[in-house]
């Protein structure tokens, strides 16, 4: 499948802005089912400084700053990324969830010490007795890994309410584990604080995620949403996608941008200001499928 | 004094008893001469130098709080005399410490090659919050992260030595350890010359040279010491190393990154930075690389680094290896990294990612204290031996569910030394001792000294980072004279004029601002004096005239609003009231208290610019002026007058030491032009009490303004006792020659301003700023002083009010332009919103 997407943000300031400095996270990355045959970035006002680097975790950044004064910020992203159908192993075949724990303890391997990293906490992602005590009842003595986690994202589906007004961008575990209602990011990080608390890697993939109109109805322009989801290490096998706010394993319809430990990895916009007052956020999305 | 020996405890090391009533022989030289003066002549000595303290600490103690900006550490004269082979054991220890720390920051945020190998588990790095993902892959020059170290040294029971912490990140005391050192060599200047006290210059000699050889330009670098700002408990130390290595003290929002390179924002323009000594913490370093919630960070500090525009020591990311969880793992990465044994052991520790030490470490809890690996600071250490029997197996429950995330170690012993009483006393205390590495081209340079830190009391342990308690001088001796060593340059080639153009722009809106309070101050004090010597001899309002006139000045300076005092004239008590409250209610905006606290902490925030005399002065004013305990209204504005009249001749110290002792750059101008603006707003604000004024009075109320204008000595030496309104209105508002005219003041600002930096400057009066001054000044000029006299039709002195009303439009539109003119940059960046990731159900 071959997707256009197009990620415009947009900051409107009260007043005026003498000085943005912004690190932006929109460049789908390379995976083993995924291509990205080209990737633009429009800044209004021009930007200097416009750098490219990457992280870590082998994501795409760009850095800029608009230093002249300004009342408005667009940032515009542009790819067209082709997704080709995932392999899954039967996860009733997988290793039980207590060997990859002690496997992932002492890394052997440079995937497993890779992998290791996403073990343990993050900024945004604290395992803690609730957590664990939440997602043990799927963890059952001996299960196969990915049944084990397959059980658990289905139950955070069943158990939690999709509500965007519930939850801000900095909202904790704890909170969306008390209120039972979040957004993408929100189940992500707690499927992830899930499976990190039974000593199992898992990391946060940031992307976008192709939705299909009502029946009988045109697709709106802008409609779209970027979107979230979870990647779990599964030894010998590699990364395996779960997407807790859908309860599915992502496909075709899923283009990643970016991986790390949480959202707080790969924002996918974010910068700071001086001057600007207040100021007001708007972003569209639209994934357009190649026919 | 050293002849009977406190009672020494049972299996601890004393560093200066070996015995009951025996010291230990590299002491015998201190005894010595301590006999020789005598414990007398000591207590004296003493005496001086805790004035000394005293005066430092008034300094940098501003508000007074107890938590706050205090010294953190009292001194003691007795020094911690360090014996030579404990030196030579410790100097080569603290090199190969830091040598092996900075290797492992090397390979961290590198090539991670001791995680590949195994010799360092994952957790250590992965689960370690101080291990910035930011700063991976980043080269500083010479691969050197850790540009100054300090280990904490803890004294065992046999006399040998273990390391109980390592400071990697931003290693505080070496400012402390300076002054402790000024203080105690004035005051024991024989000891350190009979004694041949090392010196401890080379080391800030050292860091100097190797920040210079290092900077991505070598020629002048400029150097900053960023510092978090005032709130900082160790901003003593910050202000004072800036003024000692020659740095000039920046915080976050003086400095902003363009282009990849760092500048400084002076009113100059932008300059740019070269290297940047940091006392911010690694997290709030940069806030758009590491996402911190304070404004202690520059945004796109890491890019720059990352790009070798700006050098940073020590580097963002070396908190990575304080962790004390490291510790066992030391010396097999010693062996390792470096082919060396590690010199000094650490302190028994154990790691519970590791399970024979967790196992240990659960079996063995009463004996050990307990400790999250990987939060800094000792405070939160639990021994085990206190916990009760349910925290002990809450203790023990979290241990294994999160093993990694604990470090225990052996309860320590500290060693104990004397502390200097006064009389011929001595009692004992806990130590420990801290020391610094400087890294150069060679390895590290050791100081030779340190920071001895002491309990506060006898019977107390010391806890590793907590503020109670003493410091002491730490003396390494030698068998020869020590050279002398200085930070001047020896050499005349060396020395660079510099005449203080890199003013930062954020301290010219304080100094700006200082001035403006200062004279504020004074304004009110001469208008409140003079109402409350009225309020203390008259029993009726009628019998003072000219009340009405004094009272609207105070209600046009916005302290009350309008028409309150003047509506309470009837009504006397509730006027005592209002009046009272102007002068010493710090909740009413504006009141003379409140104004102080202003000057306060306006002049906190550039404490560092300010001389030690600007000081006293102003910590002088809060402390003198308190609201007096009168029991009768009248008592009270008694008492006042007596506080005004001294308030005022402190005041008048603050403009004769600024006078006498600033130079006249850039700083100065900001501070004058300040104290002018608000003065020439004063004395227009008084001249308004003559706009409507009636002729029945007209005497009492010229007078009155006369007074508080401070102008009636003048006046009368001109005029003898003739009041006329035209003659008044020519000495205040027209005549440049007297000093508190409104003239006098736009003079002076006019020629300030042609001294303000520009980017070029084709002609004069250019500017929005001196052309409003021009306009103004020029009206004043041409004004007749009969003719603004002259009653319009209203029966009032319209062409008067006409002119004041100009300046109070004016002179805040002056204020403001310059504002917008130099002191914009102060703005300090804000956190952008970031979307939500919003993606809805297929």
């Amino acid at each position: 499948m071959i997707y256009q997407l197009r990620h415009r943000t947009e900051y409107h300031y009260e007043s005026t802005a003498t000085l943005s400095q912004n690190v932006v996270c929109l460049e789908p990355r390379a995976t083993p089912y995924q291509t990205c045959r080209s990737f633009t970035l429009r800044v209004d006002p021009p930007p200097t400084g416009l750098e490219t680097s990457t992280d870590y975790f082998g994501n795409r950044f760009a850095t800029f700053a608009v230093q002249r004064a300004h009342r408005r910020l667009t940032i515009e992203a542009r790819s067209e990324v082709e997704v080709r159908p995932h392999d899954a192993p039967d996860p009733a075949f997988t290793p039980s969830w207590e060997d990859i724990q002690s496997r992932l303890r002492i890394p052997a391997t440079a995937e497993d010490l890779a992998a290791s990293q996403f073990r343990f906490d993050s900024a945004m992602v604290t395992a803690n007795d609730a957590v664990r005590a939440y997602a043990a009842p799927s963890f059952g003595p001996g299960r196969p890994a990915l049944s084990a986690a397959l059980d658990y994202m289905g139950r955070i589906k069943a158990d939690h309410i999709y509500d965007p007004k519930a939850t801000t961008v900095h909202s904790s575990v704890d909170e969306v584990l008390t209120g039972k209602r979040g957004v993408c990011q929100d189940f992500a990080h707690l499927l992830i604080a899930g499976m990190r608390s039974m000593g199992l890697a898992a990391r946060y993939v940031s992307g976008y995620l192709e939705t299909l109109p009502p029946p009988g109805r045109p697709k709106l322009i802008g409609a779209d949403a970027s979107h979230a989801w979870v990647s779990i290490y599964i030894p010998d096998w590699g990364w395996i996608d779960l997407d807790p706010t859908n309860n599915v394993v992502p496909n075709e319809r899923h283009i990643t941008v970016a991986w790390g430990r949480d959202y707080r990895d790969i924002t996918p916009v974010r910068g700071v200001v001086i001057g600007g007052g207040a100021h007001s956020l708007s972003v569209a999305v639209d994934v357009e499928p190649q026919v | 004094m050293f002849t009977k020996s406190y009672p020494l405890i049972e299996r601890t090391y004393d560093e200066l008893f070996d015995a009951p009533d025996h010291i230990r022989p590299h002491w015998q030289g201190f005894a010595d001469v301590l006999e020789r003066i005598g414990d007398d002549e000591l207590d004296r000595r003493w005496e001086r130098a805790r004035r000394l303290i005293h005066e430092h600490g008034v300094t940098y103690n501003l508000f007074g709080d107890p938590d706050g900006m205090e010294r953190p550490w009292d001194l003691d004269p007795l020094p911690n005399l360090l014996a030579p082979d404990s030196w030579s054991l410790l100097e080569p220890a603290v090199a190969q410490r830091a040598r092996l720390l900075n290797a492992v920051l090397v390979d961290l945020y590198g090539e991670q090659t001791l995680l590949k190998e195994r010799l360092l588990p994952p957790e250590l790095v992965f689960a370690n919050p101080s291990f910035q993902l930011a700063c991976h892959g980043m080269r500083p020059p010479a691969d050197t992260w850790m540009h100054l170290y300090a280990a904490d040294f803890y004294r065992r029971e046999d006399g040998s030595w273990n390391v109980v912490a390592d400071r990697t990140e931003t290693p505080s005391g070496i400012g402390y350890l300076l002054e402790n050192r000024i203080i105690v060599s004035h005051a024991l200047p024989d000891f350190f010359h009979e004694l041949h006290v090392r010196r401890l210059a080379t080391f800030y000699v050292a860091l100097k040279r190797y920040l210079n050889d290092l900077a991505p330009r070598s020629e002048h670098p400029n150097i900053v010491l960023l510092t978090p700002g005032p709130h900082s408990p160790t901003y003593f130390e910050h202000s004072y190393l800036s003024r000692y290595l020659g740095y000039t003290l920046a915080e976050a929002g003086d400095l902003t990154v363009r282009d990849n390179a760092v500048f400084l924002k002076t009113l100059n323009g932008l300059l740019a930075v070269d290297v940047i000594l940091r006392r911010v913490a690694d997290r709030d370093c940069d806030p758009l690389a590491i996402q911190s919630q304070t404004t202690d960070g520059v945004p796109g500090l890491l890019s720059a680094m990352r790009a070798g525009n700006v050098l940073i020591a020590n580097a963002v990311g070396c908190s990575a290896v304080e962790s004390s969880a490291l510790m066992p793992f030391l010396p097999s990465l010693c062996r390792h990294l470096l082919s060396e044994e590690l010199l000094v052991p650490s302190v028994r520790t154990w790691w519970c990612g590791d399970p024979e030490a967790c196992a240990y470490v659960v079996e063995n809890l009463d004996t050990l204290v307990l400790r999250p690996a990987f939060s800094a600071g000792s405070e939160d250490a639990i021994g085990g031996g206190e916990m009760s029997k349910k925290d002990k197996a809450q203790a023990i429950a979290q241990i294994k569910a999160h093993p990694h995330r604990w470090v225990a170690r052996e309860r320590l012993e500290l060693s104990t030394m004397p502390a200097w009483q006064g009389h011929s006393e001595i009692a004992m205390r806990r130590m420990l001792l801290r020391m610094y590495g400087v890294a150069s081209a060679e390895g590290y340079e050791v100081l030779p000294g340190g920071l001895t830190r002491v309990a506060a009391k006898t019977g107390h342990l010391l806890s590793a980072t907590g503020n109670r308690g003493g410091s002491k001088d730490t003396w390494i001796t030698s068998t020869t004279p020590v050279p002398q060593v200085t930070l001047l340059p020896t050499d005349d080639s060396e020395l660079p004029i510099v005449r203080g153009l890199d003013l930062p722009s954020r301290v010219a809106d304080n100094l700006f601002w200082l001035g403006r309070y200062v004279e504020r101050t004074e304004s009110l004090l001469r208008l409140l004096r003079a109402i409350s010597e009225r309020m203390s001899e008259q029993s009726t309002i009628e019998e003072a005239p000219e009340m009405a006139a004094l009272l609207g000045a105070v209600e046009r300076t916005g302290v009350t609003p309008a028409g309150s005092l003047t509506k309470l004239m009837p009504n006397r008590m509730q006027l005592e009231t209002q009046v009272l409250a102007a002068l010493f209610d710090p909740k009413m905006p504006g009141s003379l208290i409140a104004t102080i606290k202003q000057i306060h902490r306006t002049a906190s925030l550039v404490r560092d610019r300010l001389s030690l005399d600007t000081w006293r002065v102003i910590s002088r004013l809060e402390s003198e002026f308190l609201k007096p305990a009168g029991t009768t209204p009248t008592l009270s504005f008694a008492a006042a007058v007596d506080q005004l009249n001294e308030l005022a001749v402190t005041l008048s110290a603050f403009a004769g030491v600024a006078m006498e002792t600033m130079t006249r750059g850039l700083g100065w101008r900001f501070l004058d032009t300040g104290r002018r603006l608000e003065r020439a707003a004063h004395t227009a604000n008084l001249l308004r009490g003559m706009v409507q004024m009636q002729d029945t009075n007209a005497s009492d109320v010229l007078e009155a303004i006369l007074e508080v204008a401070a102008s009636s000595m003048t006046y009368r030496a001109r005029y003898r006792t003739t009041m006329h309104p035209a003659l008044v209105l020519d000495l205040l508002l027209i005549d440049e020659t007297n000093p508190r005219s409104v003239a006098f003041q736009l003079a002076v600002m006019e020629r300030h301003m042609l001294e303000f930096p520009r980017e070029k400057r084709t002609r004069p009066h250019e500017a929005p700023e001196e052309r409003l001054i021009l306009r103004v000044l020029t009206n004043i000029r041409l004004a007749d002083a009969v003719a603004l006299n002259s009653l319009g039709q209203s029966g009032g002195r319209e062409a008067l009010a006409a002119m004041l009303r100009d300046l109070d439009r004016t002179l805040p539109a002056i204020s403001d332009q310059l504002t917008q003119r130099y002191l914009v940059l102060v703005d300090v960046p804000r956190q952008l919103a970031s979307e939500s990731k919003g993606g809805a159900g297929s």
